[in-house]
């Protein structure tokens, strides 16, 4: 496996992240105009001069970091693994403990974005471990497996640890993964979105197995984190909810 | 088995684990281990689900076992690994519960309970080391704003396993029974010590989580005799007294963050 680094000479690789407690949420500048400053920003996205990621010729214009968060044993990593690398590998994927990261950069309306994203564990104890990330993240995948009610029933309390510990405008998206067991789910369609609804957030069903709206997901996420980024106040920006309505296999979004 | 004080508590509790094992059910504690016995060594033969006889349903029984036995700590994710360690070097369930009981219960100081204040602490500990015995790494990971629970927290949880190679692991693991929890962090800093160049390069914090997974890798990790040499020289002194006092301060620390 190859290393990624950045290149050290120049001022844009300036880390993305700091001690420093964020004062603001998400608001990347706008690339091409934003000077590298020596006051790295808490919780700016890289800088976007273009970066390589090693030898293969890989730059990146922006990027923004993303979590997975949800129970144990949901499927984040194979989510995770899924969008990275095309692959669902049954019974080769250990728990995670603590907290891991994977990049991956993606093409969105001709920029290079990087998705740096986190993977965690998802044992309550190790909320405390994990929650000191959430407030450098830009977004946050939250999932529960519909074959486990009690993965969806412990939502409520995800989003309160996510309200209480990440940027109030973090971006933020219910998945119902593994929606390919031959079963019946013990979590209705229905429900995933009543709750996504009651709460204002775009909702998706996801399978890491099949692929199903995997890509789509992280996609969407890119994309809302780029128009974020470069909106101009006024301008009515990229719509998260309308894309993921419009894009996914039967997904759905629900507004407030 | 004999140094860790884990014959004493079997020879002395007869039958003991039997009846955890035939105790009241518990269903959380139940569910939270299954969920891990898919995801515990996958690529072993012997942990495969297919397997026969399959040790997946004797790292369940070791792991119910403890959870009911030691009830403050329960299950926590990383014990799995240990459990399942246990089991293929002694080959044996219920030797394999006293030693988990020996590690969890006595020679890590509450590394797995809900609030894993002693897991935090150790790693607060070994910040500080870093910081006296080679400050130019502990000055780097500071201006990188990086927890040091985001670089180490495997290495703590899962005693190594699947960190290093098998045979440096259960090299560590002899120290760790015989002298105890202090050996953790000969390891940790031989490692960061070893590779300090290479991690003085991180210029970001996923750049520097990187380099905290290769330096675990490659032949100084695996030619364990001299590993083992090296975690007596390299770090200096490392008393006791220095450790208790810097985890005394470490936790009453977190404890003030709440």
């Amino acid at each position: 496996m190859s290393r990624k680094k950045t290149p050290k000479s120049k001022g844009g690789s300036a880390p993305a992240a700091s001690a420093l407690p964020a004062a603001n949420g998400p608001r990347p500048a706008r690339p091409g105009t934003a000077r590298p400053s020596p006051d790295a920003q808490p919780n700016g996205p890289q800088q976007p001069s273009r970066h390589s990621l090693g030898g293969g010729g890989d730059f990146y214009d922006i990027a923004f970091k993303v979590m997975l968060v949800g129970d144990s044993g949901v499927g984040k990593t194979c989510l995770l693994m899924r969008f990275k690398d095309g692959a669902f590998l049954a019974g080769t994927f250990i728990s995670t403990v603590g907290i891991d990261f994977r990049n991956k950069v993606l093409d969105v309306d001709g920029m290079k974005v990087k998705l740096q994203m986190w993977d965690t564990a998802g044992q309550e104890r190790f909320r405390s471990v994990t929650h000191a990330y959430y407030r450098d993240a830009h977004a946050l995948l939250l999932l529960y497996d519909v074959t486990n009610k009690a993965s969806f029933d412990n939502i409520q309390a995800w989003l309160t640890e996510i309200h209480d510990y990440a940027q109030h405008d973090v971006v933020l998206m219910l998945l119902a993964n593994k929606v390919d067991s031959a079963h019946e789910p013990a979590v209705k369609r229905e429900d995933g979105e009543k709750l996504a609804k009651e709460y204002g957030l775009p909702f998706m069903e996801t399978s890491a197995k099949t692929g199903l709206n995997v890509d789509l997901a992280f996609t969407a996420i890119a994309k809302e984190l780029m128009q974020r980024s470069m909106k101009v106040p006024s301008e009515p920006g990229f719509q998260l909810h309308d894309y993921v309505k419009r894009e996914g296999q039967g997904a759905s979004c629900c507004r407030p | 088995m004999a140094l860790s004080g884990a014959q004493t508590q079997m020879d002395r509790n007869p039958g003991y684990y039997h009846q955890l094992l035939q105790g009241e059910r518990s269903p959380g504690l139940e569910d939270a281990i299954r969920t891990d016995l898919n995801r515990t060594f996958p690529d072993n033969v012997k942990f495969r689900r297919t397997a026969e006889p399959c040790l997946q349903k004797t790292l369940y029984n070791v792991l119910l076992a403890y959870g009911r036995h030691n009830q403050g700590v329960g299950y926590c994710q990383g014990m799995n690994f240990i459990a399942g360690y246990l089991i293929l070097i002694t080959k044996n369930e219920e030797e394999s519960f006293w030693l988990l009981d020996a590690l969890v219960g006595r020679i890590l100081p509450d590394y797995y309970s809900p609030a894993m204040l002693g897991l935090k602490t150790d790693q607060e500990v070994l910040g500080e080391l870093v910081r006296a015995k080679l400050p130019a790494v502990g000055a780097l990971v500071e201006r990188l704003g990086a927890l040091w629970t985001l670089l180490v927290s495997r290495w703590f949880i899962c005693l190594f396993v699947d960190v290093l190679p098998v045979e440096t692991v259960l090299r560590i693991w002899d120290c760790l029974f015989n002298e105890g929890s202090k050996i953790i962090f000969r390891v940790a800093l031989t490692l960061i010590k070893q590779h300090q160049a290479l991690i003085l390069e991180a210029t970001s914090i996923p750049d520097i989580c990187e380099k905290f997974k290769q330096i675990t890798q490659g032949s100084f990790a695996t030619e364990c005799h001299v590993f083992m040499q090296k975690i007596f020289s390299e770090p200096g002194s490392l008393s006791t007294t220095t450790v208790t006092k810097l985890r005394e301060s470490c936790r009453a620390r977190l404890l003030a963050q709440g």
